[in-house]
């Protein structure tokens, strides 16, 4: 069962400069559904725009971004909502309690002069009302005990805390309003190997704990083999191949897919990797049909003039690519 | 050259930051007593979270900051007291590449003036500049056309390291200190500047003293690697022996961390993080003893010495 889903979702960045229209195509007509209690990743290259569409999956759509077509449904109570639909206020509410996001380089968002329990009564503040303040500081030592961080990590400054603890500090407060959806953008990236399996475990124990959905949206391609139940890879503002993450380590089917998965070097193993060739795509001007046919071995000449369409080829399997499907997408 | 064939020699080099006030010190001894070898056309991994002190030490080679004590030896000669042909002579020799390469160019400058500055700097090539240049673009798999009059909003993250790559080899250096090379590159993309050290190390014989985190890269391109933990080198030694069967505790959590792309082989095994990290530092034995599941009340007290098995350095009282 769904909990989310996104239909034939657009926003660009529309951007004014000197009278000169630029528009960049960010989110391109991406349609998902993330079921409920699974961990969903996002995986793509720098400025495919995973960042963005996470975004608008949170609502939060200013300018210069702006939402072109399409909608984004959360259920919840047993019914879906669109949550364009819903006015300012209704969707502050949701905010925190039903859905939480975890932007990216969060560990750098609190305020340096207030100890971390300060800044979290600053966040959580509007959620709740200041008779509940001293029961809700004894039930956050106890959520803290539980995912086995300190607690005496609430009350140091954040200089005090090494990246890792917190990181995992701020995803623990994000999480502790217990949201149904969670989203988390690039938790890891600034991280070394340590912290990061750190943080990954947190995220992990989280789910197991309270049951929730998580979106991850990472390039790291480990941390999508260790975390992620099903995996979406982005490229150039759509989703290009969907599946379970055994799947596309496995058999991946979209060649953009293939050169990412061959080129991950491992411990173990010496032989030449390489990499994708040519460069990512402007979003300001991308390429003509299937956006990733300037860099790839297999292209016909159907896929510089149509877009391929995202299709269902094998059992949960999805890929827009015209090697396995010839419908052209609309 | 002295000690047959050693590039680089760096001997018990410490550096130690001062914090605070009068009032209040706290000293942070960033790289305590750390020595390593870098033979010819040899590609050195210094591996280590953030804060263990390897951009320090490249740092301290590259003459930023002064060392506290200790000795840099390149090629014979101590880098701590230079006269000035010498030291021309060593930045003629030693490069370096930092992590983001947008930050190492000015958004305001054309990319291609860094090259021509450099030519000009060192005094290579008066008369054929041009020439210089596309050689050195054409061995990052780049060409002046498509590099000229360009400025550095125009790139991508990947071509800039390559520019920044293919201004370093210029010089026509025999070490190049990169630091983080590839951390700000895409996954896509990543390989292709990874390989070009390779080929570099093969093709040219220059060494490579490589920083990073990210093990699986170091893997794939080092001979040699040192693992770097609060300051120390705690481990040290072929690539393939360090990684694959880790000796020291803290080598073991790190090479176990690593989140490989493979979905079969998950961790099964939860770890532990160090909340406050001043507190490691200021540790007086060893400064995993916190984190460590081996732990003896012995590693608290005393400075630990290093001890060899088979061919590499391990600093840990488990080997005794």
């Amino acid at each position: 069962m769904p909990i989310l889903k996104s239909e034939n979702l657009k926003s660009f960045y529309i951007l004014d400069i000197y009278g000169k229209k630029h528009v960049i195509q960010a989110v391109n007509g991406v349609s998902l559904e993330v079921e409920e209690s699974e961990i969903y990743g996002i995986a793509g290259e720098s400025g495919c725009g995973k960042s963005t569409l996470v975004r608008v999956l949170y609502g939060m759509i200013e300018p210069p971004l702006s939402l072109i077509d399409g909608n984004v449904f959360y259920k919840r109570n047993g019914e879906f909502i669109s949550i364009f639909t819903l006015p300012e206020e209704e969707l502050r509410k949701l905010r925190w309690e039903f859905i939480s996001y975890i932007p990216q380089g969060s560990m750098n968002i609190l305020n340096p002069v207030i100890k971390i329990i300060d800044s979290f009564w600053d966040f959580i503040g509007a959620h709740i009302s200041k008779d509940e303040k001293e029961k809700m500081e004894h039930s956050l030592f106890e959520f803290f005990k539980m995912l086995g961080l300190p607690s005496k990590t609430l009350y140091a400054y954040p200089h005090q805390l090494s990246g890792g603890m917190r990181q995992r500090v701020i995803v623990a407060l994000a999480t502790f309003l217990n949201p149904k959806i969670i989203i988390a953008d690039e938790p890891t990236t600034a991280l070394d190997v340590v912290a990061q399996r750190g943080v990954i475990q947190l995220l992990k124990s989280i789910q197991s704990f309270l049951n929730n959905t998580i979106i991850l949206v990472t390039h790291d391609m480990g941390v999508h083999a260790t975390i992620s139940d099903r995996i979406g890879i982005m490229y150039a503002g759509n989703i290009i191949e969907e599946a379970k993450t055994e799947e596309i380590y496995e058999d991946p089917l979209h060649p953009y897919t293939q050169y990412l998965i061959k080129s991950l070097p491992k411990i173990g193993d010496k032989s030449y990797k390489v990499s994708v060739p040519g460069t990512p795509p402007s979003l300001a001007n991308p390429p003509s049909g299937c956006k990733f046919h300037p860099r790839c071995n297999y292209a016909m000449e159907e896929c510089k003039l149509y877009v391929p369409k995202f299709v269902e080829v094998k059992p949960k399997h999805k890929v827009a690519c015209f090697l396995y499907s010839k419908e052209v997408d609309s | 050259m002295t000690d047959n064939n050693y590039i680089l020699k760096v001997e018990n080099l410490t550096k130690i930051f001062t914090l605070g006030n009068i009032f209040s010190r706290i000293k942070i001894v960033a790289v305590n007593n750390v020595s390593f070898e870098i033979r010819e056309g040899e590609v050195f991994t210094l591996a280590g979270e953030s804060g263990s002190g390897k951009t320090t030490v490249a740092r301290i080679i590259l003459g930023f900051h002064e060392p506290t004590s200790g000795k840099i030896i390149y090629k014979g000669k101590d880098l701590t007291n230079l006269n000035k042909e010498d030291r021309n002579f060593f930045r003629r020799e030693v490069q370096a590449i930092f992590q983001n390469p947008f930050e190492s160019f000015n958004p305001l400058r054309k990319v291609s003036s860094y090259l021509y500055e450099t030519l000009e700097n060192f005094n290579i090539a008066r008369d054929n500049k041009d020439e210089v240049v596309e050689k050195a673009l054409r061995s990052v798999g780049l060409s002046r056309e498509e590099v000229i009059d360009k400025y550095p909003t125009e790139f991508s993250g990947g071509q800039l390291q390559r520019i920044s790559i293919a201004r370093a080899l210029i010089t026509k250096p025999s070490l190049l200190i990169a630091d983080e090379p590839v951390s700000m590159i895409d996954a896509s993309l990543r390989m292709s500047i990874v390989n070009l050290f390779k080929e570099l190390k093969e093709k040219s014989n220059v060494s490579v003293i490589y920083i990073t985190h990210d093990l699986a890269t170091a893997y794939y391109i080092s001979d040699k690697i040192a693992i770097m933990f609060r300051g120390e080198i705690v481990e040290s030694g072929e690539v393939e022996k360090v990684l694959m069967e880790p000796k020291h505790p803290y080598t073991m959590v790190l090479s176990e961390s690593i989140p490989e792309p493979d979905p079969k082989r998950r961790w099964k095994k939860q770890i532990s993080l160090s909340a406050f990290e001043e507190e490691e530092f200021l540790l007086k034995g060893c400064k995993f003893a916190k984190r460590c599941s081996f732990v003896m009340e012995e590693c608290k007290k005393q400075e630990i010495p290093y001890f060899e098995i088979n061919g590499r350095k391990v600093k840990c009282l488990l080997y005794k």
